[in-house]
């Protein structure tokens, strides 16, 4: 166990290198660089930026240097001073604008993973015992609408059936009076009252994805020859198959929670943008609409992150609860 | 049948049909068969014979899909009383009383018939915890004493192991322990061996036959293999396309095979010591379709023994051929028919 | 001589056919057979021939311009076919002219049924100039109306015709999933292919790679991407960009079965007597490999479609994608982006219908096909 988990922990580390490759290649990605943003805001406000002052300035930042060399100046200001960059639109540190907005994607990724797992597991389940039975049928087909419909949509269709029934706008984490307010009870409670929104969205599409892997997990299980055992020993049906199939079904449960975990991640985002959350995802379009380099980088290097921390994690568990892999 | 025996288990002319989209499966057809009380009894046949359905459907444990549509299943109650198991509710509080408790099971792959995520003593207390009324520290022992009894060593460290960590051997060892419980009075080992090395084979059969003869447990040994059921059983059936052909008692039907298709199967088996063959023989033909009942006698299409057109056109009855030996085959027919005996 | 020759080649032919053509006609016949009896299978094969139709008629179905605006017609509701009017009579299916009409309560200009005004709905009219296919210039519509305007699922912001736009839009979401499934195929295909039939240290680093790219969060990578293409790139330059840029991830999938597939193939006994008999690698791979997972491989293909369209509509809805005057599905539905629109305009929604559409026929399609790849399933 311990050796898979340090062999884990290896590949992670050089999948964050790789990311940490991929995020720097995104700063660098649009013509110009960091200096040349800065030099055309100068100008925008009047400043007449000569030759000489772009060269010094130029070698002052580093960006005479070769690109690797950039790489790691990069790289090593992250690792040792948490130091992700400036941020031109913003006017300040990279840093500031992460701390909340990562935050607020763990919880709403979490929270929408939770409802995903909640709505799909019994739903699974209980369509696999009862196989085409109209309940099944139901679940089959909120599974394909889930698979079928973009979460940009749902949000959409959502946010209008609110406004036609409630007459309110439940898009945003908080209401109007706590957007910029400081962390109270209050402030949470707010949040928790409107998290249900981007929770659905966010989790509906794993959720159908997870109850087809249940379900044709289930089936699988259902048929194989420990079930008749159990059955044989005298036990009841409803026990025997809480004990048996659902606890072997678990495992390839778990580890699609593991791939789903990018989608969802990744789902999110396009979530953040239309519900309008104080997330990761809208301050990526931002920072990408205007060209501001760091902000992006640094965000897709932290979500990139997220997703393989969450996928490890959902490995471990997976390792954990299936003896077969614990005792490899 | 000597009748004078206390029958524990009495199958009736009993019929198992699976309905599919493609058509109905015709798995058992007025399969009859008696188990005397601490005696040992074989079914003998093909796969797709029947057998392990007639089994299975003793103790309620049909495939899905799978019906019993005529006959009864007869079992003595340890009062006395006899209960018709085809007739109780499907995986309803009676039958399951009877499973595990009364009739226990032996099923084919120890690997795939228990689970990989449980430990073994998980399992094995499971049996106990739900049959017989102990404590936890008698469960556990009582599952170290299983394991001891099936020949298991170091059976108190091996009992927190799972499955997957055991050989072949051992993991049939532990099914059976498993099956022995809480103290049953009929075991039923479908292919027990089947999946198992040929070494290890027999080491495992020998551990079934000497405790159904230390527990004087009624057995019913299910195998395609004639070899096993020499060794194993008193009296043996033999199964063609879901019903008996043959009967007898094991030494009198190896010695002297009077089916046609019996004669077969005992020419099929290769042999190792006594006189040379020159060739293994097999039946010629294979088995006919369960979704199609050919007419007549239902081995009529691979006979070599024809008696005429009687063959294709009438199944043969049930007739008695000595003591305890019955057969169904027209070649047969001027004997005493006893069919009617038993089917009264 | 000459007719010994024609002999041998004949022989050669004859004995190459059984191997290939019969043994894979009854592959695919069985296929076939299967996949007919999948209900659902049926449907999408139904909606995806309707979709494409819709793609390569654009011009002679849509029954307005897709790019006319006017500020008159803006926001207009859709107008219900109707075949019975208001003192119940029954016609020919029409439609009621539309008239402005200020709200008593909101004071808002709203759109209400002209009921004086019956709009005749007729096949075959004569509308609006059009090239199709960059040649043919017609102005033949199957449908429309000749006196008065009709927009059958109403108009958005600039007064242009919905149904229209969805119709030339197919044009765009239904091939960027087969363009760019065709570029993930080509190297799932060669990737997949390598590191299943190679297996060892070859497998391990494509493994990676693969695992890699799957465990990275697909959109942010793909906004980042597509946002570095530069904004004023010619539409049809920007729809292979964005092409490419989806295919660049959607390539694991694939991969990953069609790896699977050699693996197992590659334990089978006819590829080892093959490989016994002296047959070079590429041999076995193109005669033996390949026309048995085929199937396979089409069905995974289907599946990855709507993974692609969705893709391009999500990119194209947040304004990283395509961009007007390209139409695409997700181009229109960046239409209705905010709450006060789609409270104002709901049908602006509709495009949403078609995607879900699509892309639900794609997935029963994909599902029977794969269902049907196994002959010996179930």
């Amino acid at each position: 166990m311990l050796s898979y988990i340090i062999k884990r922990l290896i590949y992670m580390v050089f999948t964050i290198a790789f990311i940490s490759v991929v995020s720097f290649i995104v700063i660098q990605l649009p013509p110009g660089d960091y200096l040349t943003t800065m030099i055309s805001q100068m100008e925008a406000q009047g400043d007449v930026v000569s030759a000489e002052l772009e060269a010094a300035l130029r070698v002052r930042y580093g960006l005479d240097q070769p690109m690797h060399k950039q790489y790691f100046t990069w790289v090593t200001r992250i690792l040792t001073r948490l130091d992700f960059g400036y941020s031109f639109a913003y006017n300040q540190p990279v840093r500031n604008l992460l701390g909340d907005r990562l935050l607020m994607t763990m919880a709403v990724s979490a929270s929408a993973m939770l409802f995903a797992w909640i709505v799909a597991f019994p739903i699974g389940i209980i369509s696999a015992v009862k196989q085409y039975s109209l309940f099944d049928y139901f679940s089959t087909f909120l599974g394909f609408l889930g698979m079928a419909t973009p979460s940009f949509l749902l949000a959409l269709v959502l946010l209008w059936v609110c406004y036609q029934v409630f007459g309110t706008n439940a898009s945003g984490l908080f209401s109007q009076e706590f957007i910029n307010a400081p962390w109270s009870m209050a402030r949470v409670g707010d949040m928790l009252s409107r998290i249900w929104l981007p929770m659905i969205v966010g989790g509906f599409q794993s959720a159908a994805g997870l109850i087809r892997t249940l379900r044709a997990n289930m089936l699988d299980e259902l048929r194989k020859p420990y079930v008749t055992t159990a059955k044989a020993k005298g036990l009841a049906n409803a026990f025997l198959i809480i004990k048996y199939p659902v606890r072997i079904a678990i495992n390839p449960f778990l580890s699609s929670v593991a791939w789903m975990f990018p989608q969802l991640i990744s789902g999110m985002s396009i979530t953040g943008i239309v519900l309008n959350l104080p997330t990761l995802g809208p301050l990526l379009l931002n920072s990408l609409q205007n060209q501001d380099m760091y902000l992006a980088g640094s965000v897709v290097l932290i979500l990139s992150v997220l997703t393989v921390t969450g996928t490890l994690v959902s490995d471990l568990l997976l390792a954990w609860v299936d003896p077969r892999i614990r005792y490899q | 049948m000597n009748k004078d025996n206390n029958i524990i288990l009495e199958v009736r002319n009993l019929d198992v049909k699976f309905f599919q989209d493609i058509g109905t499966v015709n798995a058992v057809n007025g399969a009859t068969f008696q188990l005397p009380e601490g005696k040992s009894i074989g079914i003998v046949g093909e796969s797709g014979c029947g057998k392990t359905i007639t089994a299975y459907s003793t103790i309620g444990l049909l495939p899905p899909g799978g019906k019993i549509t005529n006959g009864e299943i007869l079992y003595t109650q340890r009062d006395g009383s006899v209960v018709d198991t085809a007739q109780l509710r499907k995986d309803g509080k009676e039958i399951r009383s009877i499973r595990g408790r009364d009739i226990s099971m032996i099923f084919q792959e120890p690997m795939t018939a228990l689970s990989p995520v449980h430990t073994i003593y998980n399992q094995l207390s499971e049996m106990i915890r739900l049959h017989l009324d102990l404590n936890e520290k008698e469960i556990r022992e009582r599952s170290i004493e299983l394991l001891q009894m099936v020949g298991i060593p170091a059976a108190d460290k091996r009992i927190d192991e799972y499955v997957f960590q055991l050989s072949g051997g051992m993991r049939q060892r532990v099914m059976i322990a498993m099956a022995l419980a809480s103290y049953p009075r009929i075991l039923i080992a479908d292919e027990p061996t089947t999946a198992l090395d040929v070494t290890i084979q027999a080491q495992v059969l020998k551990v079934i036959k000497d405790l159904q003869e230390k527990l004087s447990l009624s057995l019913i040994l299910i195998t395609h293999d004639l070899g096993v059921v020499a060794h194993m059983v008193d009296y043996v059936y033999v199964m063609y396309l879901g019903r008996m052909v043959e009967s007898g008692p094991v030494d009198q039907l190896l010695v002297e095979p009077l089916h046609p298709y019996t004669k077969g199967l005992l020419r099929s088996i290769p042999r190792v010591r006594g006189e040379r063959q020159d060739r293994i023989d097999s039946i010629p033909g294979t088995v006919p379709d369960a979704y199609f009942l050919p007419q007549g006698c239902p081995f009529h299409s691979r006979c070599n023994e024809l008696v005429g057109e009687i063959c294709k056109k009438e199944a043969p009855e049930r007739v008695c051929v000595g003591s305890e030996h019955y057969v169904s085959c027209h070649i047969y027919s001027g004997s005493v028919n006893e069919g009617g005996a038993i089917d009264g | 001589m000459e007719r010994q020759m024609i002999e041998d080649n004949f022989e050669l032919e004859f004995e190459a056919d059984p191997n290939d053509a019969i043994y894979n006609a009854s592959h695919w016949k069985l296929m076939w057979m299967r996949f007919r009896k999948h209900k659902l299978a049926m449907i999408g094969v139904v909606i995806v021939i309707f979709m494409y139709t819709l793609a390569l008629f654009a011009e002679f179905i849509a029954p307005n311009d897709p790019n006319f605006t006017s500020s008159q017609y803006s926001y207009r509701p859709p107008q219900r076919i109707r075949i019975i009017d208001s003192e119940k009579n029954w016609h020919w299916p029409f439609v009621y002219g539309l008239k402005q009409a200020r709200d008593p309560v909101t004071l808002r200009l709203n759109y209400v049924e002209d009921t004086s005004v019956r709009v005749p709905i007729s096949l075959f009219v004569r509308g609006s100039e059009y090239t199709a296919w960059g040649r043919v210039e017609g102005n033949l519509h199957l449908f429309g109306t000749k006196d008065g305007p009709w927009f059958p699922l109403g108009t958005d912001r600039l007064g242009r015709c919905i149904l229209s736009r969805i119709i030339y839009g197919a044009r765009i979401s239904t091939t960027i999933g087969l363009v760019g499934v065709l570029l993930s195929f080509v190297f799932g295909l060669i990737l997949g292919g390598i590191s299943g039939f190679y297996g060892g240290a070859v497998d391990i680093v494509v493994q990676r790679i693969t695992e890699f790219l799957s465990s990275m969060p697909q959109i942010p990578l793909w906004m980042a991407l597509s946002a570095a293409l530069p904004a004023n790139l010619p539409p049809l330059q920007m729809y292979f960009g964005i092409t490419i840029i989806l295919s660049l991830f959607a390539w694991t999938g694939l991969a990953r079965v069609v790896r699977g597939k050699f693996l197992s193939l590659r334990q089978e006994d006819f590829v080892m007597a093959a490989t016994l008999s002296g047959t070079s690698n590429a041999k076995i791979i193109r005669r033996h490999l390949i026309p048995t997972f085929t199937s396979h491989i089409i069905a995974q293909i289907t599946l990855s479609i709507p993974a692609m369209i969705i893709g391009e509509t999500s990119l194209s809805f947040i304004g990283v994608g395509l961009r007007p005057p390209t139409i695409s599905w997700g181009v229109l539905l960046r239409e209705a982006q905010n709450l006060r629109t789609i409270s104002q305009a709901p049908w602006l929604l509709i495009p949403g219908l078609f995607i879900i559409a699509t892309v639900l026929a794609f997935n029963f399609m994909g599902d029977g096909l794969r269902d049907a790849a196994d002959p010996y399933s179930q």
